[in-house]
């Protein structure tokens, strides 16, 4: 076990390298001068020269990214053009709202899709089968911008149970969590499902039935163990696009986090700020894959081997 | 005869037919798929004939009417500025076709090239191209288009190209998968002994023998490519006011939750309407052109 987590932890790091230089070359090729850009149209010669003096910019490519590394190491990741402040300082609270936000989604989706999966699977071409299949594919085509809408109005606007937007308490995230959750659901269900047939038609499970198991242990504690990499695979891939989805779900409910900070320094311009928010999502999804992969061995001793 | 015979007789019959006849027969049987054409259809239908069918100018403003509910007059009512809904939304499935096409047009020429070199030289050239692809892969195609729009600035050009870009990896890594399935084919060893060069190979043996599942892809992308440009015009970051996109139209009316719900409903629903119709239709075209496919 540890030696594959030191295989895997040693093999991300290129990733983390490769995602790095990737964002860091992204954000230099938006055209014209990045001084300009970032000191404004009607900056002085003067302040253009201490724009580049201060960010590296009269210095070779190769050498930017090595001081940009060298920085990103010691956490620091820029001042923000607009407020002045550490970028790294501005993402601090965001990054708490983003990522509270991210584990109500996972939970509800883990909530919705494997129950929905499951109970497909253990009844296939039934009423059950065919209601989850409906409410999967419809969960997969709404766009989360309208289901977030649609919830604010029925359980804020006309029951009044949570609010519109903002933060405070943990019913905040009630809305956005299922909103963002839901549309990830569909696709964890599709995959428990299709995971859960291949297990339940396998020889160790028709052994455990003809012991006499009750039929809920057969199905969660043989058939569902079994089917749990796939499941994990598709949880992992579900959480990074998650990220990308908070952007929406943050601007619908007006949430400070970073998928709306993202969306206002865009319109700003403030690069600092974009590279360094799309940095933090890059690594959080490289972290999101290893932890998958580390978490194979967990479920299946074999892939140790 | 016996109920076994019959089937093999069936399973038979179905064998003589030719591939395309048997894809159409399996297509037909799929109701869903079905659902999904017929949508797809009105879709297309909507976006192609918006000028001649839309009752009113999908920009002229009339304030008096401004936030007006649904009526005879005003089917799906009117927005914010006075326009008339119903037309902007036909108007809408117009631009939306065309960045679906557009953007998987862009996915693929700059796909294909990348798989189809990577499987077909293989060795070295495989594993470096592989590489970058399975990189571009681990971003989620929406933060990779927000991240091109950052780049180049909003607008409606721009977002399709965003977000061509950010479907091209999904097309390079399927289009080599089946390069390198079809290109271990005998009749492709065949036409390499008898001396054919590679781009002859690739262009006329090789790549008709790999369409089926870009189809589908091409389908399934259309859906995607939809759904990210309402995204990105929702955050103001695709198209730009007064262009009728269903996304730009909802964030516009998402201020209005309480007085006009219309105003956000009506294009989220055909947004939705749209992303399920290419769904079906793409999950049909799948089991139709490729049986073994079907994944539970």
């Amino acid at each position: 076990m540890w030696r594959y987590a030191v295989q895997k932890l040693i093999l991300a790091i290129p990733t983390v390298l490769a995602v790095v230089a990737f964002v860091f070359v992204s954000i230099r090729l938006v055209p014209g001068d990045p001084a300009v850009i970032m000191a404004g149209d009607f900056a002085d010669a003067a302040t253009l020269d201490r724009m580049r003096e201060e960010w590296g910019l009269n210095r070779p490519l190769p050498v930017q990214f090595g001081v940009f590394v060298g920085n990103l190491v010691q956490g620091d990741l820029g001042n923000s053009i607009r407020s002045r402040q550490p970028v790294l300082r501005e993402l601090g609270s965001r990054l708490q709202v983003t990522f509270t936000l991210a584990l109500g989604s996972i939970l509800v989706t883990l909530l919705i899709g494997l129950v929905a999966g499951i109970a497909s699977a253990v009844r296939p071409y039934t009423v059950v089968d065919y209601t989850s299949t409906v409410v999967s594919l419809l969960g997969v085509s709404m766009p989360i911008f309208w289901s977030g809408l649609i919830l604010i109005v029925i359980f804020s606007l006309y029951l009044d149970w949570f609010p519109t937007g903002g933060v405070g308490t943990w019913k905040h995230y009630v809305l956005p969590s299922v909103s963002l959750g839901v549309f990830s659901a569909g696709v964890v269900a599709r995959q428990t499902r299709s995971a859960m047939l291949e297990s339940l038609a396998t020889d160790f499970v028709r052994t455990a039935r003809s012991k006499g198991l009750p039929p809920h242990q057969v199905v969660l504690k043989h058939a569902f163990k079994a089917s749990l990499i796939p499941i994990i695979t598709i949880t992992g891939l579900q959480f990074g696009r998650m990220l990308a989805g908070a952007i929406l779900t943050e601007t619908v409910f007006n949430l400070p986090g970073l998928g709306s900070y993202l969306v206002t320094a865009i319109a700003q311009r403030d690069y600092p700020v974009i590279q360094g928010i799309v940095m933090v999502f890059a690594l959080t999804f490289t972290l999101v894959n290893l932890v998958t992969d580390l978490l194979y061995p967990l479920v299946n001793p074999q892939v140790n081997q | 005869m016996s109920t076994g015979s019959r089937v093999e007789s069936a399973a038979g019959r179905e064998r003589q037919q030719r591939p395309t006849a048997r894809a159409l027969k399996r297509f037909r049987r799929h109701r869903a798929a079905q659902v999904g054409l017929v949508l797809l259809l009105l879709l297309l239908l909507a976006g192609l004939l918006a000028p001649l069918i839309a009752p009113y100018d999908p920009n002229v403003t009339n304030l008096r009417l401004r936030l007006a509910p649904p009526s005879w007059e005003h089917w799906f009512g009117m927005d914010h500025l006075g326009r008339d809904l119903f037309s902007r939304v036909l108007y809408g499935a117009r631009i939306s076709v065309l960045i679906g096409v557009i953007s998987v047009g862009i996915a693929l020429l700059g796909g294909m090239p990348l798989g189809m070199a990577a499987g077909y030289a293989g060795g070295r050239v495989d594993r470096v191209l592989s590489a970058v692809i399975d990189f571009l892969l681990s971003f989620p195609p929406l933060l990779l288009a927000i991240l091109v729009i950052a780049i180049f600035g909003p607008g409606l050009r721009n977002a399709m190209i965003a977000i061509g870009i950010s479907l091209m990896p999904v097309f390079a890594r399927l289009i080599r998968a089946e390069v390198i399935r079809v290109r271990e084919e005998v009749y492709v060893e065949a036409v390499r002994a008898l001396g054919a060069q590679h781009l002859r190979i690739l262009n006329v043996h090789i790549l008709p023998n790999a369409l089926p599942p870009i189809i589908v892809q091409v389908t399934l992308s259309m859906a995607t490519a939809i759904l990210s440009a309402s995204y990105l015009g929702f955050l103001g970051l695709g198209a730009q006011p007064p262009t009728p996109e269903w996304g730009a139209m909802l964030n516009e009316g998402r201020r209005y939750l309480r007085s006009a719900l219309h105003v956000s409903v009506f294009p989220g629903a055909v947004i939705m309407l749209a992303i399920l119709a290419f769904n079906l239709f793409g999950d049909g075209l799948r089991d139709a052109l490729d049986p073994r496919a079907n994944r539970g």
